[in-house]
């Protein structure tokens, strides 16, 4: 009787420790899994990045294969950041079209955006960073955004579905786009300000 | 059964079960989407506020998605009448404008990138739309060629429909949002 008693026990603790080390790592693997894929991507895309450290992507096409789901009707323009030498400076032209920058940390959050319609001027300028924004000195008034990560991915997106007439204009904006290391404080100039921001 | 054997196949059987729980979690369900008529919707799309388990999806499916604020996503893999779309037959989506600065309606294959086709013809936008004189419109979506506004699906077997609402007006209402009627079998 003590025997079958005995195994009987053995298998509902082995039981229970497998149930305890598959929850674990159930947890572990699902918080786990976003970093994974947005550091994948960010290698990718560092890789992928020109002298300026932009990519300019084509429009979307069957062949296309970066990221799951691209919208045909947008171009696509990255940048990858990394604040760990210090804040990173975004400057772009903003077409008659609808555009929008919008910030990623490396758990896949989008924790900053916004578009043509919240800038007061032809021109959006602000700078990333990752500290307190106190310790960011500049001469003028520039948007400053913080990220939650030291790395991250900085999207553009320009409307590319509608007049095709827009393009020159949409391809110019993108072109004179600049997206790195912040300057030193003194060579930093005034910035129109935004109306409004989503994000921190 | 030894002790270190027991302690193996434990550990063994403990991180299979945990990994593949986690796969599922990650492939398979719908999260926390919403659904509108036949449009599944998830609201935490790049939202800080995720949890974990979406965080997770949303890396999967979703990856450099825009918040709710910015830009509203749509996914439709079954028509009005709750059948799996499928390439061997045509589909009449049709609709009203949508409240919102522009939207577009795109075809995706079961791999979630776009179809091929002979026209390079991948959705159509507000802009590129078009309408009759009550601003309705048609879309007609299949493998064969259709007149009028034709999304061409290739070969694709299973796809899905994507329907995209950059600077939303709110979040809009199942009732207003396209129909996807299957016309026939083509097959």
């Amino acid at each position: 009787m003590a025997e079958p008693r005995r195994g009987r026990r053995r298998f509902i603790g082995w039981l229970a420790g497998v149930l305890a080390i598959a929850a674990a790592t159930h947890v572990a693997a699902i918080q786990a899994y976003p970093r994974l894929v947005m550091g994948t991507a960010w290698n990718r895309l560092s890789e992928a990045a020109g002298p300026d450290g932009l990519i300019h992507a084509p429009r979307p096409d069957a062949a296309s294969r970066t990221v799951v789901r691209p919208s045909p009707d947008l171009l696509y323009s990255v940048c990858v950041y990394d604040l760990e030498a210090g804040p990173w400076s975004v400057k772009t032209a903003i077409p008659k079209t609808y555009m929008s920058v919008s910030l990623y940390a490396m758990n896949t959050d989008n924790f900053f955006t916004i578009n043509d319609q919240q800038i007061d001027s032809g021109e959006l300028r602000f700078i990333i960073v990752d500290g307190p924004v106190d310790d960011v000195r500049t001469t003028g008034r520039p948007l400053i955004v913080r990220s939650p990560t030291t790395r991250g991915i900085a999207l553009f997106r320009y409307f590319a579905g509608g007049d095709v007439s827009d393009a020159a204009e949409i391809d110019s904006a993108r072109r004179g786009l600049e997206c790195g290391r912040a300057p030193q404080p003194a060579e930093l100039g005034p910035s129109p300000r935004a109306r409004s921001v989503s994000g921190d | 059964m030894g002790r270190t054997p027991r302690l193996l196949s434990m550990a063994l059987a403990g991180l299979l079960l945990g990994l593949g729980s986690a796969w599922y979690a990650i492939t398979g369900g719908a999260g926390t989407a919403v659904a509108y008529g036949a449009w599944d919707f998830n609201p935490l799309v790049g939202s800080p506020a995720a949890g974990a388990w979406d965080r997770a999806r949303v890396a999967r499916h979703a990856l450099l998605g825009l918040t709710r604020d910015e830009a509203v996503y749509f996914v439709a893999s079954r028509d009005s009448d709750g059948r799996t779309l499928s390439a061997d037959a045509t589909y009449r989506v049709s609709g009203g404008d949508l409240p919102a600065r522009w939207w577009s309606i795109t075809a995706y294959g079961a791999d979630h990138y776009l179809i091929p086709n002979d026209r390079d013809r991948y959705s159509f936008s507000s802009e590129t739309v078009t309408r009759d004189a009550d601003g309705a419109f048609a879309i007609l979506v299949s493998s064969r060629p259709r007149p009028g506004d034709w999304l061409p699906l290739g070969e694709a077997g299973r796809f899905d429909l994507f329907l995209r609402l950059y600077n939303p007006a709110g979040d809009p209402a199942a009732d207003i949002l396209p129909r996807i009627e299957r016309l026939d079998d083509d097959g």
